[in-house]
């Protein structure tokens, strides 16, 4: 199906959802970018489930991987994908049919977008993760021991690389290196698959799902409503509305090896007179409330206000201010043993804490 | 006395100057909090392991990240731990927040974590070595009681005035209670109870009643006592039992003769035996009690303290099934007051398968013999309480046909008079004509009633089964309307 | 003894507030076409306000004079943008340095901000990463070569790749421009905190577009103080409800363009004495929902005038307020008679603000600590080097902000500084005009 503006923009609102981040800014400049060819007279993005493509079609994941500067300060110049396509194609020895977005959400989920209607490349009504994880390898597609590369990345700056990777671990911290080098992110297409691979192994149907999402927060229903409403969709369960006491963002000593400590939010539970406590790192990781552990990676936690029921990002986490703080349920893949040992609370050095009234 | 010693070691105690070096209390619970040990613990999850009443010193790593002290806390608090020490540098705003809103102490250590978990061990081993001493102190304290009953008093008053009484094997009191008994919560109490002695034969055992959580410092407190009242119970009986020896043989009181075979002497006999010394070993006036027990190696004890009680001068002497005594009595007034009191002292807590009877008040000395009869026979008859020998007729009916049986065989012979609605009047009626000897006229009289009346009910009760017609069936059917009726008054037959 | 002024489009308010916390307020009449008018009327409520003085007892001295010129502002760009587009200069020349041009016109990324569609984009090599070092030599045979291509009197905008952490590119760039051509005004995109390109970008546009008319306005304003009140200081209004000299008004008048609806803000709760938490302010106009801290209003990183995106100015976060929020509120409500006389009210109340804005490098706690710290001597020395005594400045705030994707050493630090100095409680004068009432609290 083609997409229109105004699907644009639900996607947008889907994709922040599942993502709360720090600002709203890269994805919104990468809609922009799509709507810059669109009102130029391209068509929207295509956007296909993968019984559209040939069993041995070649589908490509892209993804934005960085280290440092972020893409809204030093901005695409617009050959990066594209360099990193061909590349890629080179290195496989085939044509690509079919883009995905590394992650479930935020600005890879535009970006395969604005790729889409740069390039004339359908895009796979999938991806990897179900949602957004900070590392390369924490992908379903590493649960099925798929292979990363050859990956193939690209810079700002113009250059270029690819990459002999078969394990995707190895190749997040390469790329992370080349993110550094390249002067602050690089753009990558990787775990190169056909069609059929991916019909099996990637979680199908979720791009459309983050339409479904926006659309949903984008309507005039009134707040509540769309509670209800989410939770039927996709299993939203508000958890606890509060007012923020305290944000502070600190940078602690890591040990070699060690993930560093997320930031922590203090939050008053108003009805109720509940502590609770945000760990945020790039995303929310973990919900505490009375020091009990409510929810944690992969759980996906993100924030909604109160009144319209928008979606916030974590810049409206000032003191004073009052959210609602949401849980909803990540892929059933990321909680098995090895999701959980991939992308589960030990992955982001949270501990082995009981969660209460999870499964 | 000093309250704390009762409870065991509180957190604030154990904080109290001097103070622990580099510890600082950053939140404390409302409600007291008891420390039974210290926990050094490595990893938080080891906090959710620890017993209740644990103080929980969490070592230091860098790799604690500063969420896992409020788990830590929220596990502290489900497993009822005493507290948590931390590093002070950890402990910010919320983690203060989540201590007062769970109500868990926390405490901030810029010490290094295992130095403080010795400290605070030590401090809570000489917490509780200062209970030990506190029931050293208490041991020198009994060692000075005089008496079961003030042994038993200081026991009361170290526990805050709870119950305390020293009971036989069976449970049997063997002195009274010192101490209030709570009435209010009795169930919340728990008994602690200690036997006298590891090797007293007679299980007897010194008991009381507290708060649950006195009771590990109350099983102390009665652990000291136990031989000072154990020594304080055999000192007693073994002075009775000495006071007992010169006082009294049998066989040289009845001249080898049982019991009941002894009668009033002669004049002739008292005669001589008021001049001859030494013959008549009662010489003042008194009167005999004779004390009868089925288990008299079981109630022995509990009877000595009873008779104390009343008679404290006097000595028992122990029979065969159970003891005699001759209390001095020299006036009626005296038997009087003596036999309140000896009624007083069995009748507060009666024991099993005793029966009391003590003698008529005699003015003349010398008849030893006959007043220890009077007192066996009515021991013979008499039933809980103690019985003079002059009531002893109307103990006899009681024990010659108890009233439960004579229901029984009334209700199998005369069914039709006991279902009969007039049945009480009727019953009345006949045993008024049998006390008047069968005179209609007298149990009218005695009744208040019309000696018509009194004829018409005599008959139907002769009609519903009641036979007066034959000699040898008037004295069991008394015997038996009166098991059915015993507050019709009597006369002496 | 201080004063506000609140230039609005229909009239002006004045108020006076003494050292015991006494309000006197002016109203005057009138709806002036153009700055020349306002200020002839700004002078005739001057006169007439010091004439109440006199008539009054009070020869107090004017120590500081705040003019909110917000409403003034925001007109002059709806103004603006009802021009005909045709109108050479209305747009400034935007000079963007970057390591790679764009590849193509999507990725010049026009549709940010209004007037970027036909803008003039000109690319040169360049930028820093995010640490401050080169990602590309910087061109300046490019830069020099524009500067003669730029036709005169031309204002351009230079953004750079990384300026934040490191504004060499840009100033080079810059100087070269003013070396080698006649523009009237080059603006420097890394006067603005935001780690986006775009935002930069569009808050040193927006700011160029209105110093046009301020600079010249804020002169004659300081000439009307020096006139009136020579002994004062001139202050104008900002975003965030403080408020700054007046000469700033000619250099950065982004900072002003939404200092009206913080004054209203910080005008109402003052009234109320309200300093803590959500304040509804029942304009018939335009009801307002606000929220203060410490007596300050909370002030976001960046906000959102209409039609522009984000800019990076720190505003006074407000929220319009539905119907039916406005009946069943039973918070704290200020019922306004007279909106202009609140904004005046706020500007009086306005504390003069320092802001310090950095992205700081660190690895440990300590040196996090000791970046703020640096940040708070930094503001305070500002005040203090204004004038302001040091025992009347304090840090309203202090605290690290969220930080750049992927780098966890890099931490935005936000300090705001203010000097205090307003009496604690304001008695509002019983003459008309009734600037405000209360209704419960």
């Amino acid at each position: 199906m083609r997409l229109s503006e105004a699907d644009l923009d639900h996607l947008l609102e889907g994709a922040l959802f599942t993502s709360c981040s720090v600002s709203h800014e890269w994805c919104e400049e990468l809609r922009d970018t799509a709507l810059e060819y669109m009102r130029a007279g391209a068509p929207g993005p295509e956007l296909l489930d993968i019984s559209a493509f040939e069993d041995t079609d070649l589908i490509a994941t892209i993804g934005f991987v960085n280290k440092g500067q972020p893409v809204t300060e030093l901005r695409p110049v617009g050959d990066e994908f594209v360099t990193c396509l061909e590349l890629l194609a080179e290195a496989v020895g085939r044509p690509v049919r079919g883009i995905m977005p590394l992650a479930g959400g935020n600005a890879n989920v535009l970006l395969a977008m604005a790729i889409s209607v740069q390039t004339g490349l359908p895009v796979v009504d999938a991806d990897p993760m179900g949602r957004i994880f900070p590392l390369v390898n924490q992908t379903v597609f590493t649960l099925a021991g798929l292979p990363v590369g050859p990956v193939a990345a690209a810079g700002a700056l113009g250059e270029s690389a690819v990459l002999q990777i078969s394990r995707p671990e190895r190749a997040d911290h390469v790329l992370r290196s080349l993110a550094d080098e390249f002067g602050g992110w690089v753009a990558t297409a990787s775990y190169p698959m056909d069609a059929a691979t991916a019909a099996t192994s990637a979680l199908l149907g979720s791009l459309s799902q983050l339409i479904s999402i926006g659309s949903l927060l984008r309507s005039p229903l009134p707040s509540a409503q769309k509670h209800a409403a989410l939770r039927r969709l996709a299993g939203v369960k508000q958890v606890v509305r509060a007012e923020v006491a305290q944000a502070g963002w600190h940078a602690h000593p890591s040990l070699p090896g060690q993930v560093k400590f997320p930031s922590q939010v203090i939050l008053n539970d108003l009805a109720q007179g509940r502590v609770v406590q945000l760990q945020v790192e790039n995303e929310i990781l973990m919900l505490m409330i009375d020091g009990s552990v409510r929810a944690s990676m992969p759980d996906i936690i993100t924030l909604m206000d109160p009144e319209s029921g928008a979606v916030l990002s974590l810049e409206h986490l000032w003191p004073g201010n009052v959210v609602d703080v949401v849980v909803l349920p990540a892929a059933p893949a990321w909680y098995t043993p090895e999701g959980l040992a991939l992308a589960g609370p030990e992955a982001f050095g949270l501990g082995t804490h009981r969660r209460e009234g999870r499964r | 006395m000093n309250r704390r010693s009762h409870e065991q070691v509180d957190l604030a105690a154990l904080l109290e100057a001097p103070a622990v070096a580099g510890l600082r209390a950053e939140y404390l619970a409302q409600a007291a909090t008891r420390v039974e040990s210290v926990a050094l613990v490595s990893s938080i999850d080891d906090v959710t392991t620890v017993r209740a009443d644990t103080l929980v010193v969490v070592a230091d790593d860098p790799g604690l990240g500063p969420w896992m002290i409020s788990a830590a806390l929220r596990y502290a608090w489900e497993r009822r731990a005493s507290g948590l020490v931390v590093a002070q540098d950890r402990i910010s705003d919320v983690e203060k927040a989540l201590a007062e809103r769970l109500d868990v102490s926390l405490l901030g250590s810029s010490a290094e974590a295992s130095k403080v978990a010795i400290e605070l061990a030590m401090r809570l081993g000489v917490a509780k070595a200062g209970q030990l001493s506190s029931v050293h102190q208490f041991g020198r304290r009994i060692a000075s009681a005089r008496s079961v009953d003030e042994a038993l008093r200081i026991v009361a008053g170290e526990l805050d005035g709870a119950s305390a009484r020293l009971e036989s094997a069976e449970g049997l009191p063997l002195a009274p209670r010192q101490g209030k008994h709570d009435h209010q919560a009795p169930e919340e109490r728990t008994l602690v109870s200690v036997p006298l002695h590891p090797r007293n034969a007679d299980g007897q055992r010194v008991s009381v009643e507290v708060w649950p959580h006195e009771a590990p410092y109350a099983e102390r407190v009665l652990e000291a006592t136990a031989p000072v009242l154990s020594a304080l119970v055999l000192e007693a009986q073994l002075r009775a039992m000495r006071d007992s020896l010169p006082a009294l043989s049998l066989p040289a009181l009845t001249g080898g003769r049982r019991p009941w075979e002894l009668t009033a002497p002669t004049p002739g006999e008292a005669k001589a035996a008021q001049g001859a010394p030494g013959q008549d070993p009662v010489a003042d006036a008194h009167l005999a009690v004779c004390i009868l027990a089925k288990h008299r190696k079981r109630v022995g004890a509990a009877v000595h303290q009873r008779w104390l009680k009343c008679a404290p001068a006097t000595p028992l002497a122990r029979t065969s099934d159970g003891w005699i005594a001759f209390v001095p009595s020299a006036t009626p007034a005296e038997h009087g007051r003596f036999a309140r009191a000896l009624r007083l002292a069995f009748a507060e807590e009666p024991l099993p398968d005793v029966s009391i009877g003590y003698s008529r008040h005699r003015d003349t000395p010398g008849e030893a013999a006959s007043e220890l009869s009077e007192a066996w026979l009515a021991a013979r008859v008499a039933d809980a309480q103690p019985l003079c020998f002059d009531s002893v007729t109307a103990g006899v009916l009681h024990r010659v046909l108890p009233a439960d049986l004579a229901r029984e065989l009334v209700t199998k012979l005369l069914p039709e008079l006991m279902a009969d609605p007039g049945r009480d009047e009727l019953v009345e009626s006949v045993l008024a004509f049998l006390d008047s000897k069968g005179s209609v006229s007298g149990a009218a009289r005695l009744l208040g009633v019309h000696r018509n009346t009194v004829q018409t009910r005599v008959r139907r009760a002769e009609e519903l089964g009641v036979d007066l017609s034959a000699p040898d069936s008037v004295l069991p059917m008394h015997l038996l309307l009166r098991g059915v009726r015993p507050e019709v008054p009597e006369t002496t037959l | 003894m201080r004063i506000g002024v609140h230039l609005g489009n229909e009239r002006v308010a004045l108020v006076s507030i003494d050292d015991g916390g006494q309000v006197c307020t002016e109203l005057v009449e009138g709806s002036p076409s153009d700055n020349g008018q306002q200020l002839d009327l700004l002078a005739d409520g001057l006169k007439r306000l010091v004439r109440t003085w006199k008539a009054g007892q009070s020869g107090a001295q004017v120590r500081r004079i705040t003019f909110d010129v917000g409403t003034l502002l925001d007109a002059g760009m709806a103004g603006a943008r009802q021009r005909p587009p045709a109108e050479a200069g209305a747009t400034p020349v935007l000079v963007r340095i970057a390591p790679r041009p764009p590849a193509d016109r999507a990725h010049e990324l026009r549709n940010s901000a209004p007037g970027l569609q036909r803008a003039q984009i000109h690319h040169l090599f360049g930028g820093h990463s995010a640490v401050g070092e080169e990602l590309a030599p910087l061109d300046l045979g490019g830069a020099t070569e524009l500067a003669r291509r730029i036709s005169p009197g031309q204002r351009i905008v230079v953004t750079a790749v990384g300026s934040l952490t490191n504004p060499q590119h840009e100033l080079a760039v810059g100087k070269a421009l003013l070396d080698g051509g006649q523009p009237t005004e080059v603006s420097y995109s890394h006067a603005y905190f935001s780690t986006s390109f775009a935002a930069r970008e569009r808050t040193a546009m927006l700011n160029s577009s209105l110093t046009e008319t301020t600079a010249r306005f804020a002169t004659e304003l300081a000439a009307l103080c020096r006139e009136l009140f020579p002994l004062a200081r001139p202050l104008v209004s900002t975003n965030d409800g403080g408020s700054t000299s007046l000469s700033r008004l000619s250099v950065s008048p982004v900072h002003s363009l939404a200092s009206s609806p913080a004054a209203k803000i910080v005008g109402a709760s003052a009234h109320l004495g309200h300093r803590e938490g959500k304040l509804l302010i029942d304009d018939p106009h335009q009801p307002l929902l606000g929220q203060l801290l410490d007596g300050l209003p909370v002030v976001g990183s960046r906000y959102s005038p209409t039609e522009v995106g984000l800019i990076a100015s720190r505003g006074a976060l407000s929220w319009s307020v539905p119907d039916a929020t406005l009946a069943q509120w039973s918070g704290p409500r200020v019922h306004v008679t007279s909106p202009e006389a609140v904004c005046a009210l706020g500007a009086a109340c306005a504390p003069v603000t320092e802001w310090v804005n950095t992205m700081s490098t660190i690895k440990t706690h300590e040196e996090f600590t000791a970046a703020l710290r640096m940040a708070e001597n930094r503001a305070h020395a500002r005040l203090v080097s204004l004038g302001y005594a040091p025992s009347s400045v304090r840090t309203a705030e202090s605290r690290a902000e969220a930080a750049t994707f992927g780098h966890p050493n890099i931490v935005a630090i936000r300090v705001r500084a203010v000097v205090d100095g307003l009496p604690t409680h304001l008695a509002t004068s019983p003459d008309p005009p009734t600037l405000a009432s209360q209704q419960g609290a």
